[in-house]
């Protein structure tokens, strides 16, 4: 099998279920889905895939740590975090696929799940920071460290600005405190993430037609998504849009299938 | 590197454009180009003319740094390729 069928064939374990869930809001009229799977069908569809897409974003982050052991202890570590991160959401996600599959039932908010998935953020955080720190220790910075903290002070409070008009309706919609602190924390941490993610924006470009920017092309835009998908989530939470839950599936789908596919291009520059 | 023994070295022009081009799959011209100049630059290599010596330094001063990307044993891998293309050039 060659590179390219590899790609695609991994790129369609996530974009059909992801277009799966999607279809159900824009075209829910559809044959496959006037005739075919409810909801509840659609439910194990994009559960077992987040399960699946986040099992193997683990397992390949761990393999790329591996690998990398004896080459470059700062990015290994920086891969082995990620891993445990993902490996975090997994549990999570395991935690709410008892409720939706083995229950069938929708998953209470906030869950033990939560636990898990904020959990995971400082290994994110750490993860990233230990990428920009070992890739500038390889010799591959594309700016000057003052010049990095500049752009992350840029983008904390450029964060900060679209942040507050962002996620004023989530903290003044009439939920529990606990709700109402939970969908807030997801898109706040998401959005804390997101300075190391444009400073690893910069390092990709730099690295643009090369095999190691489709690595992280895909880890960014995947951790892209997940920030959409909180922050959507967040506002379909808080307003109890329950109906466009496909839209949140779909996001969250694209998210963790992104990051496993970077993490498995990685693994593939490793393996030759 | 045998070649080398036996007919001039190629320019550092050509030594440059030739690990560039080998490190290109892997991380992009532009950086490919900026990491190749800039290992130049601290092995203090200046001028046309380049020695087999510094030319297989700067093959493994270059090569090293994939480690990172690669990890060590595709590194070595790419090292190989670069002595390679380098021994197919001519002398100018």
């Amino acid at each position: 099998m060659t590179l390219r069928k590899d790609d695609a064939v991994f790129a369609a374990l996530f974009v059909v279920p992801a277009g799966f869930a999607l279809g159900q809001v824009v075209a829910p009229d559809a044959a496959v889905y006037a005739a075919g799977p409810g909801p509840a069908v659609s439910m194990w569809v994009a559960a077992l895939t987040k399960l699946l897409l986040l099992g193997l974003a683990a397992v390949l982050s761990h393999r790329s740590a591996r690998g990398l052991a004896s080459a470059h202890d700062r990015v290994a570590s920086a891969w082995q975090r990620l891993a445990l991160g993902w490996l975090l959401y997994f549990v999570g996600q395991l935690c709410l696929a008892w409720y939706q599959l083995v229950k069938a039932t929708n998953a209470p908010f906030p869950s033990i799940a939560d636990a898990f998935f904020l959990g995971a953020y400082p290994f994110f955080f750490a993860s990233l920071v230990g990428f920009l720190r070992g890739y500038r220790d390889a010799g591959f910075a594309v700016d000057t460290v003052s010049a990095q903290g500049r752009l992350a002070a840029w983008v904390s409070a450029a964060c900060l600005a679209v942040a507050v008009p962002l996620l004023q309706p989530t903290a003044v919609a009439p939920t529990r405190a606990v709700e109402t602190a939970l969908n807030l924390a997801y898109p706040v941490l998401d959005l804390g993430l997101v300075v190391p993610v444009v400073l690893l924006v910069r390092m990709t470009h730099a690295f643009r037609g090369g095999a190691v920017a489709r690595v992280w092309a895909s880890v960014l835009a995947g951790f892209a998504f997940l920030c959409a998908g909180d922050i959507l989530f967040a506002y379909f939470s808080a307003l109890g849009r329950v109906g466009l839950d496909p839209y949140v599936h779909a996001t969250y789908i694209l998210a963790y299938g992104l990051v496993a596919d970077g993490a498995r291009r990685q693994r593939a520059l490793l393996a030759g | 590197m045998e070649g080398f023994l036996t007919t001039p070295p190629p320019g550092t022009e050509a030594v440059v454009e030739a690990l560039t081009r080998t490190l290109t799959p892997y991380i992009g011209p532009n950086m490919a180009r900026s990491a190749v100049q800039s290992q130049r630059e601290r092995l203090g290599i200046e001028g046309a003319a380049i020695t087999p010596e510094q030319i297989e330094g700067l093959i493994v001063k270059v090569g090293h740094g994939l480690n990172v990307f690669l990890g060590r044993e595709r590194a070595a891998g790419v090292i190989d390729e670069m002595r390679r293309s380098l021994s197919a050039l001519e002398a100018p």
